[in-house]
Parts: C-alpha cells; sequence; structure tokens
C-alpha cells in the first residue's frame, strides 16, 4: 500500500523522484491501486495550480510539472487502461489546439497537462489547426468543450475564424475558452468565444465548471 | 535644426526624460516597432531580410512617415542571409500569411551541461552549431564558413550605412556602441542554447548545473560588459539615449526564487556599474516585471529606463519611482481604437506620468499587421512632434 497522501504532497512540491518511486512501487504491487495514484497526482496538481496563483511558482514550474503529470500516467499507463476499460471509460472528452498559423505549443502542453490531472480525456489537435479541422473533430467525438490556444496577435483571428465556424455549423452549445499571451477580456468578446484565460489553472476551472453543467 | 542639431536635440530628450530631474522639451517617442515596419512600407518580410536595398527603403521610408525619435529596430535583428549560409531551419518566415517567428529549440541534452561549463565557447562551436545549422559539420567545405563571414561583413556594412543614413535625417543612435547590450547567461540557455520547455526542467533537476552554466556563459557575455564599464570613463556617452541595453525575457518562466539564483546577481553586477560610472541603461523587458520592483528601489534616479510590456504603466511607475519608465501606447489602442481616442491615450499619460521621467512607447514588440493602425500611428506621432511640454 503506498501512501496517497504523501504521493499528492510530493507531487504539489514537484518532487519527481519522489512522485516517480511511489509510482513504480504502484506498479511493483500490480498497479491496484493506480487509479487512487492518479487521483493523488491530480490532487497534487491542484496544489501546484493554487502555488501559481499566489505567485510561489511560475511558468517554468508548470512546465515541469505538466513533464512530471505526463509521466506519472505513463509509468501508470498499462493499470489506468485496464481500469477504464473495466469502468467503461468516464472521463469528460475534450479538445486542445493551438490555432490555425501559431505554431507555440509550450503554453498548450501545461494546459494539456493540467486538463489531464484534472480528470479530462484531452484530445490534443497539436498546433496551427484550422478551424474546419476543430470542428470536425468535435462532431465526430460529440466534443462540448474546447480549448483554443495562441500566443501571435495573429492567433486572435484564427480563434475568432475557429468561434465562427462552430457557429456557422450550428453548434452553439459547444463551450469554448481561448486562452494565451494576447488574450485579454477584450479580445474574448472581439473571438466571441465564451471564456477567456491568461493562466492554465483558470482554463482548468472553466473546464470543469462546464463539465459539472453537462 | 541641421540633421545633427536634430540628432543631439532627440538624444537630450531622452537624456532628460531618464534624469528624472531635468524636463524634456518634449517628452520622447521611441518606436518599438519591429516587422510590422516591413508590413506597413508595402514589403514582405522575406524581401526585406534578404535585400538589403529593401530594407534601407522600409527603414527610411518608415522614419519618414512616422518620425519617431529612435528606434528599437533598425533592420539588425535579424541577419537571415548570414545564419543561411550555414543552413538555418529555426526561423518561421511565411509572406502569404504574414508570419514571422522562432521556434522554441533545445540543442543540448541535461546530460551535457559539464561540457558546456568546462568551455562554453568551445561547446557553442562543436556541439550548438552543427545542431542549429545543419551544413555546419566538421567535414563541411571551407567555402561556407567563407560565405558566411562575407555575409556577415555585408550584413553589418549594410547596417552602419543604413544607420548613418538614418543619422542624416537627425536619428540618434539608441545605444552607445560603447558598451552596448549585455545578454546574461541565463538568456542564453533560455533562448538560445536550451529552450523554454528545457531550461523548465533543468533548474528544477539540475540547478547547480543550471547555475554552473550561466556563470560559465557570464564570463564570455555578461561579465566582459561589466570590464568594459570598469575602464570607460564615467559619466555618459552624449551622442546617443542610452549608454546601455540589456533585454529581460528569461524571467517570464522564472519563479522569485530562481531569478535570486539565476538571473539577478549577473544583472546587478552590470547595473551597479553603470550607477558607479554614472552612466544609464535601457532595460527592455517582455512579460509583466511588477513582482520585480524591490530589487530595483535602492537605485539612485537618472540611471535606468524601463521599457515594459505588459504591466499597466502607471503601476509601474508606482512600483519603480527610480526609473524612468518607457511605454504606454497599448496595441489594443492603436490597433481597434480611433486616431482620437489614440492621442487623448497620449495626452493622459503625459499627463499621468510627465513630464519629467517617462517616454512613450508602445506596449509590445508590433510585429504583425493586427497590431497596428497605420492612420493610429500616424495621429500619435504627429501629436507627439508638436507638443510642448
Amino acid at each position: 500500500m503506498i501512501d496517497l497522501k504523501n504521493l499528492q504532497e510530493a507531487m504539489g512540491d514537484l518532487e519527481e523522484d519522489t512522485v516517480k518511486e511511489i509510482l513504480r512501487k504502484v506498479m511493483e504491487e500490480g498497479g491496484a491501486q493506480a487509479q487512487e495514484a492518479l487521483g493523488a497526482c491530480q490532487g497534487g496538481m491542484d496544489i501546484v495550480g493554487a502555488r501559481f496563483e499566489s505567485g510561489e511558482y511560475f511558468v517554468g514550474d508548470l512546465i515541469y510539472a505538466g513533464e512530471l503529470m505526463t509521466d506519472a500516467v505513463e509509468i501508470l499507463g498499462s493499470a489506468l487502461v485496464a481500469e477504464e476499460a473495466s469502468s467503461g471509460g468516464s472521463k469528460k472528452k475534450m479538445i486542445l489546439c493551438t490555432v490555425k498559423d501559431d505554431l507555440h505549443d509550450i503554453g498548450k502542453n501545461i494546459v494539456r497537462a493540467m486538463l489531464q490531472a484534472a480528470g479530462f480525456d484531452v484530445i490534443d489537435l497539436g498546433i496551427d489547426v484550422a478551424p474546419e479541422t476543430i470542428v470536425e473533430k468535435a462532431k465526430e467525438e460529440n466534443i462540448k468543450i474546447v480549448a483554443l490556444s495562441g500566443v501571435l496577435t495573429l492567433a486572435l483571428d484564427s480563434m475568432k475564424a475557429t468561434v465562427d465556424a462552430f457557429r456557422q455549423a450550428g453548434m452553439d452549445d459547444v463551450k469554448i475558452i481561448v486562452g494565451g499571451a494576447p488574450v485579454t477580456a477584450d479580445a474574448c468578446a472581439i473571438t466571441g468565444a465564451d471564456e477567456w484565460a491568461q493562466n492554465p489553472q483558470k482554463t482548468v476551472n472553466v473546464c470543469k465548471a462546464w463539465a459539472a453543467e453537462q | 535644426m541641421t540633421p545633427d542639431e536634430l540628432r543631439q536635440y532627440r538624444v537630450n530628450l531622452f537624456r532628460d526624460a531618464t534624469s528624472m530631474e531635468r524636463k524634456p522639451d518634449r517628452i520622447p517617442h521611441l518606436s518599438n516597432f519591429w516587422t510590422w515596419q516591413v508590413l506597413d512600407m508595402g514589403y514582405k518580410f522575406s524581401q526585406a531580410t534578404h535585400d538589403y536595398d529593401v530594407m534601407e527603403k522600409v527603414m527610411l521610408g518608415f522614419h519618414e512617415r512616422y518620425g519617431f525619435d529612435a528606434y528599437q529596430e533598425t533592420g539588425i535583428r535579424n541577419p537571415q542571409r548570414v545564419t543561411e549560409t550555414l543552413g538555418d531551419s529555426i526561423y518561421v518566415i511565411d509572406d502569404e500569411k504574414e508570419l514571422f517567428f522562432l521556434q522554441d529549440h533545445s540543442y543540448f541534452e541535461t546530460g551535457e551541461y559539464d561540457e558546456l561549463i568546462a568551455n562554453p565557447s568551445k561547446f557553442v562551436w562543436e556541439k550548438v552549431l552543427p545542431r542549429k545549422f545543419y551544413k555546419f559539420r566538421p567535414d563541411m567545405d571551407p567555402q561556407l564558413m567563407v560565405d558566411c563571414v562575407k555575409e556577415n561583413q555585408l550584413f553589418w556594412t549594410k547596417s552602419f550605412e543604413r544607420n548613418n543614413k538614418l543619422a542624416e535625417m537627425g536619428v540618434p543612435g539608441l545605444i552607445s556602441p560603447k558598451n552596448g547590450f549585455a545578454s546574461l547567461g541565463i538568456e542564453y540557455l533560455f533562448s538560445g542554447l536550451r529552450g523554454i520547455r528545457g531550461i523548465s526542467l533543468d533548474m528544477r533537476r539540475v540547478p547547480e548545473k543550471v547555475q554552473a552554466a550561466c556563470d560559465a556563459l557570464d564570463t564570455i557575455s555578461a561579465e566582459p560588459v561589466v570590464q568594459s564599464l570598469m575602464r570607460d570613463v564615467p559619466g555618459p556617452d552624449t551622442g546617443y539615449c542610452f549608454d546601455m541595453l540589456v533585454a529581460i525575457l528569461a524571467h517570464t518562466i522564472l519563479s522569485m526564487k530562481q531569478w535570486e539564483m539565476f538571473y539577478w546577481p549577473p544583472l546587478k553586477r552590470i547595473i551597479d556599474e553603470v550607477v558607479a560610472k554614472d552612466k544609464t541603461i535601457q532595460l527592455f523587458i517582455e512579460g509583466s516585471f511588477l513582482r520585480f520592483a524591490d530589487y530595483f528601489r535602492d537605485y539612485p534616479k537618472g540611471h535606468i529606463a524601463i521599457q515594459i510590456e505588459s504591466d499597466d504603466i502607471l503601476e509601474v511607475r508606482k512600483a519603480f519611482p527610480n526609473c524612468c519608465v518607457i511605454g504606454g501606447m497599448t496595441s489594443k489602442l492603436l490597433s481597434q481604437g480611433t486616431k482620437e481616442e489614440c492621442v487623448d491615450r497620449v495626452k493622459y499619460l503625459v499627463d499621468e506620468l510627465g513630464p519629467k521621467g517617462f517616454i512613450l512607447g508602445q506596449d509590445k514588440m508590433m510585429s504583425y499587421r493586427v497590431d497596428a493602425k497605420p492612420e493610429n500611428v500616424l495621429a500619435v506621432c504627429e501629436y507627439m512632434q508638436s507638443m510642448k511640454l
């Protein structure tokens, strides 16, 4: 049996060696506690998010936390897949990508890790993704939450084009959040998106609230 | 005014504003326009970076049209033709979409820090450059290197010619070449060697190696500038707007603890020497900087000018009462507002921040067409040129 509280704290403190040691122990013991361990890691990521908001952690720490969370999921991988299959798959699916004409992915990847940690099944469409590709994927997977990332000011045009594409497709029930350096409340209004964020924790909170409503 | 008189007049505007004691004749106006200039003058990015005649037309034409007092960028930021001789593949230039930017790259792995620390120059030549430029290899044709050196000479010759022509139009150089530009070790790791992702992981996993690498890189980057300052005669170089420039970018990912460990010691060393020699320094800062205000509180007025992107400039003034502030004109207003709204913003800023210790600039590196409407930029420039304090 592993100490879940210890794992959560280690994740929150970004103690990589401790986190990985505990997770490997979970797998050595057969993986029965994999889901609980993942939950503890998710709790640890909540601590990371809170420390980011309080100013104790900064962007570099979030990048590191994202890597650590990705590694954690990888270590627990096979046990989680088995458990997910047996439960029928209950995670909320959503789409995340960097919009067309923008090739930046660092911010997107941080957000992806934090959304995954928050329990979302994130379909990451990558970078420079055209509006029609996002709409098509959303239709195909019956997605109701979409997060659009961008760093360049040009990204705002692509975000607007993506929101317009969803509205033109009659998919008004899809909630869209835009995020990244050029995004402000005014910019959000121009794009027509439902919400905006300049930090990943807000993105997570908004998406969790939307998921709870659906 | 003759061009020489106009040039000196403009230098004095910047010097007076930075002094925070003398009232300038009017508020100086600094251009933070970068690749936007190319598009505005009707050219494509690749044309301007590959044809020096086009770049000259861009810069001279831009000044003729708008008449800023000084320019952050005069066409020397992107030496495409030089790097392309060795096979550069990290820039993204798309003329059709009007895109121009660098992608985050890492040129070495965590396990190679000891080699970098032992001899940073050797490491860059033998490890980094071959990974950055695909033609740069031990067995490459020596003619490639000759071509690269020639292109580099041509680039700087053309840049100096361009700057001389701007000087003949009354435009001063922004930074004195005596001590020039300093980049800190952490900045090289952040944007040139290890990339944003790589350095973020390393600062957590191997902080002592990152620290040692910063120290080693500083010996060939920041330290020579400190030594140059120490050898220099006291007092400003009054032919230029500022005596020195440091671009601060990596702080955007650093926690306070990391800032204290990796950034502040070499930066403090430079600023201390600038102050000791009664010179001025422009800090060109990306992103938000308010959280670092305490580190600057003890410096006397008259030496530091901070150019801020993301923060509210009125908040910056409060947080950095001993520093001249540069900025205030928002890209948002320049791109979405009316001419009247833009000019009203200038009047408001002058009332709130002037007349001492304020230089008007744009709140971001103006890069893409959507960043500003030309008519708004023109309205602001015309107002600035006609204002009297």
